[in-house]
């Protein structure tokens, strides 16, 4: 059930109405996630229900045993707490990884020169396992860095592993901010809620109106790449990001609106991330609630780790983290590419000390990016545009296939509908990105005055209403 | 909550509901497609004199040129008209042409493919077209043009389509557009593949069995199809089993001919074929013709 379908709308105006009837009774207010949160996921898969109640249990008792192990001995505590990881990760790792793992252990001894017959399984990959277990994961890690102690209320627990808005496509909850939320009254007044709706349309406008029409494009050059040159490869690379851009942003606003409507604060996932100067920055700003989430628990511990190696030990630190961020999307060299790719990118940065350093936008006149600004943000779109290429290829072999045919001449342009709206739409995503990024007093759906914004709103629906794509499309990010 | 469900929800709720439902309104009194429009026209002013009523779809409609026929007649088939509406419009018009001789009808898969008939699928700007002009009885009146999104509301809001040109005796051309292998095998996927023998089987029979009943001659005409075609999608998803399958319930019946194009020699792709399904002028001319030898033939002339 898409969040773009009448069906969600159904079943969230279902949802909203019982969920709200019993405000300030919060314990009924979590049954009642709970509940909607596994028909959600029910819904979707059925089958892959046991799965994620089973770790739930499971993952709650780990809980309390950790944190009866942090207040006797720290040791036992670390060593269960790295076991309960692992333990939460093994799901993710058979049904994401055990095929990947297989086929590429054959692989490597056919070149050796073995004889391999190994035969892979037919796995279904449960949805969103990549994003429950992340916040599975990180439930048992944070008790046993004293940040949060362990849930007792089964209800609430459940309920923030199943969060509906979030299950499918993240963003990845903290667990020490978000199960604080679920003990307490929801917030339900007008500019909270009016924020919900805000991110909810603005999620649902980039969705339908930019990612799926651009997606038309894109997917009829990737998929058949062979019948294209230059122009079409080159135009389809460089919307590719934008695509993602709009489809994951899209989804995550609309889970963060959906999560504000239902009185609860979801983690923000992107800020605007073609407006940063250099791959380290644009890390800060895309997919924000994962990059945060390995960074607590893989680059700090690996940085501590190489510290004493200097500039290399935080090189190997960084490119590691990229890299399992790259294979965090998928079982595929594709994947893994990109993350490295992404780490090599790091290296200039961390030899000249700017990795972490802000790179400040000059605003000149007050509304204008300075050129210097543009051409590193040109920059690092093109690098960022030429690392995806890779991610969205099936296969190594695809990727370098489709950069040679670029080679074969400037062919011709893909011949598909829709090119106008996308575009039109694209003009009113990057107005809205460049006032936000400018702190501008005006932009698009930013003011609180009921009029003003109601207009707005009704302008956006009836504009996606009659501009959206032929069908319902799944969320990029849903098949990781 | 209260202010936000009287500031925010239900005023745009509103405005949403009632703007969306008074453009549909809007968009139902104006002109659609004139094509249909031109059609019924040149029906009603010459089913005296018409020998020869041309039906089925896009691939009929762009490989029969009646004037080349010896038969004065009138080609009525349209893009993705389905079977049922076929029947309708013979029903409709068969008492009004007492010099009527020959039928000619789209004998083709995808005259029994869904896709035709799906409520909100490609077919049914057709459909409601046929609705309006011809007054089908059977569609009823599904708001299709702002869930139809802006292809069905620019053909409402403009009743032209730039891409069609009809002839006087009602042979439409398209202007050329050439389909990359990419389009094209998008376009097979989404309406070929699995795609089921629907009910409309019903009213090819009830087509026959009007023919029958008047004796009228029918000729089940399957258009030519490009050579790549008839690999990527005839052999591939079976359609030649599944067409002769439904060809056998009619041979033998007196007044049915058949003329099957799939795979005829003297069409030659690069010369005849506009894309993979449908002819330029140069193969309607020589389709047409052809079939015109064969009714001399039948008619023993």
């Amino acid at each position: 059930m898409e969040f773009n379908s009448i069906n969600f709308f159904l079943f969230f105006v279902a949802f909203f109405v019982i969920y709200h009837i019993f405000y300030k009774r919060c314990k009924i207010q979590n049954w009642i996630l709970l509940i909607f949160s596994y028909l959600f996921y029910g819904i979707a898969d059925l089958k892959m229900i046991p799965v994620i109640a089973v770790m739930t249990i499971m993952t709650y008792f780990l809980g309390l045993k950790i944190e009866d192990f942090v207040q006797k001995d720290n040791k036992k505590a670390n060593r269960f707490a790295m076991f309960s990881a692992v333990l939460c990760l093994l799901p993710l790792l058979y049904f994401k990884y055990f095929n990947f793992f297989i086929d590429s252990f054959a692989q490597l001894f056919s070149a050796l020169g073995f004889n391999t017959e190994i035969s892979t399984f037919q796995i279904l990959m449960p949805l969103g396992i990549s994003f429950f277990t992340f916040r599975l994961v990180s439930y048992v890690l944070e008790i046993n860095r004293r940040k949060m102690s362990a849930e007792r209320d089964f209800v609430a627990f459940a309920a923030y592993v199943a969060f509906f808005p979030c299950i499918m496509a993240g963003p990845i909850d903290r667990p020490n901010k978000f199960l604080p939320q679920l003990k307490t009254v929801r917030k339900t007044d007008y500019s909270f809620l009016t924020e919900g709706v805000k991110m909810f349309v603005w999620g649902w406008f980039t969705k339908v109106c930019i990612a799926d029409r651009m997606g038309e494009y894109v997917d009829a050059v990737f998929n058949n790449y062979q019948d294209y040159g230059a122009l079409s490869i080159g135009i389809a690379t460089l919307l590719y990001p934008l695509q993602m851009y709009a489809d994951f942003s899209g989804y995550s606003n609309m889970a963060i609106g959906i999560g504000r409507l239902a009185g609860l604060e979801v983690a923000e996932n992107f800020r605007r991330p073609f407006f940063a100067q250099n791959v380290a920055e644009y890390w800060r700003r895309w997919h924000i609630s994962l990059t945060g989430w390995l960074t607590d628990y893989v680059f700090m511990p690996l940085n501590i780790k190489f510290r004493d190696l200097g500039n290399l030990g935080l090189i190997l630190a960084v490119v590691i983290n990229l890299v399992t961020v790259g294979f965090w999307h998928g079982a595929n060299w594709t994947f893994g590419f990109f993350g490295l790719f992404h780490g090599l990118l790091f290296i200039p940065l961390i030899l000249s000390g700017k990795m972490n350093k802000k790179a400040k936008i000059t605003w000149l006149g007050g509304w204008l990016i300075s050129p210097t600004n543009l051409l590193k943000m040109g920059l690092t779109y093109l690098l960022v545009a030429t690392a995806l290429l890779f991610f969205r290829s099936e296969s190594m072999s695809a990727a370098f296939s489709t950069i040679a045919q670029c080679f074969t001449g400037l062919g011709s342009m893909c011949n598909v509908g829709g090119k106008k709206i996308f575009l039109f739409s694209l003009m009113i995503l990057l107005a809205k990105d460049y006032l936000d990024e400018g702190k501008f007093k005006f932009s698009i759906l930013k003011t609180e005055k009921p009029l003003w914004l109601d207009l707005q709103l009704i302008a956006l629906i009836i504009f996606i209403v009659i501009f959206r794509g032929d069908a319902v499309k799944e969320f990029i990010y849903m098949q990781f | 909550m209260k202010d936000f469900l009287v500031k925010v929800v239900v005023p745009v709720m509103a405005v949403v509901i009632i703007g969306l439902v008074c453009m549909e309104y809007i968009l139902e009194t104006c002109p659609k497609d004139n094509y249909y429009k031109r059609r019924v026209e040149y029906l009603a002013d010459h089913s005296d004199s018409l020998q020869l009523l041309v039906l089925g779809q896009s691939s009929t409609m762009m490989s029969v040129i009646p004037h080349l026929i010896d038969k004065k007649g009138f080609n009525a088939s349209e893009s993705s008209q389905p079977a049922r509406m076929d029947y309708c419009l013979l029903k409709r018009f068969v008492d009004k042409m007492p010099n009527l001789e020959w039928v000619i009808f789209n004998f083709n898969t995808s005259t029994f493919h869904s896709r035709q008939i799906v409520p909100g699928g490609e077919g049914e700007i057709n459909l409601y077209n046929y609705a309006i002009h011809y007054g089908a009885d059977y569609y009823d009146g599904y708001n299709y043009y702002i869930l139809g999104g802006i292809p069905a509301i620019k053909t409402a809001l403009s009743g032209d389509n730039d891409e069609k040109h009809m002839e006087d005796d009602g042979f439409i051309t398209y202007q050329p557009h050439k389909w990359t292998d990419a389009e094209r095998e998008n376009v097979h996927q989404k309406w070929f593949s699995n795609s089921p023998i629907n009910d409309e089987e019903r009213f090819v029979d009830s087509i026959v069995n009007l023919c029958q009943s008047r004796n009228l001659k029918l000729i089940l005409l399957t258009p030519p199809v490009t050579k790549d075609s008839y690999i990527d999608v005839w052999l591939k998803y079976s359609r030649v089993e599944e067409l002769d399958k439904i060809a056998g319930k009619y041979k033998g019946l007196k007044n049915v001919y058949f003329i099957n194009f799939v795979q005829s020699e003297f069409i030659v792709d690069s010369l005849d074929m506009r894309d993979w399904a449908h002819c330029n002028p140069i193969g309607a001319r020589k389709v047409s013709l052809a079939i015109n030898d064969s009714i001399r033939k039948w008619e023993g002339r």
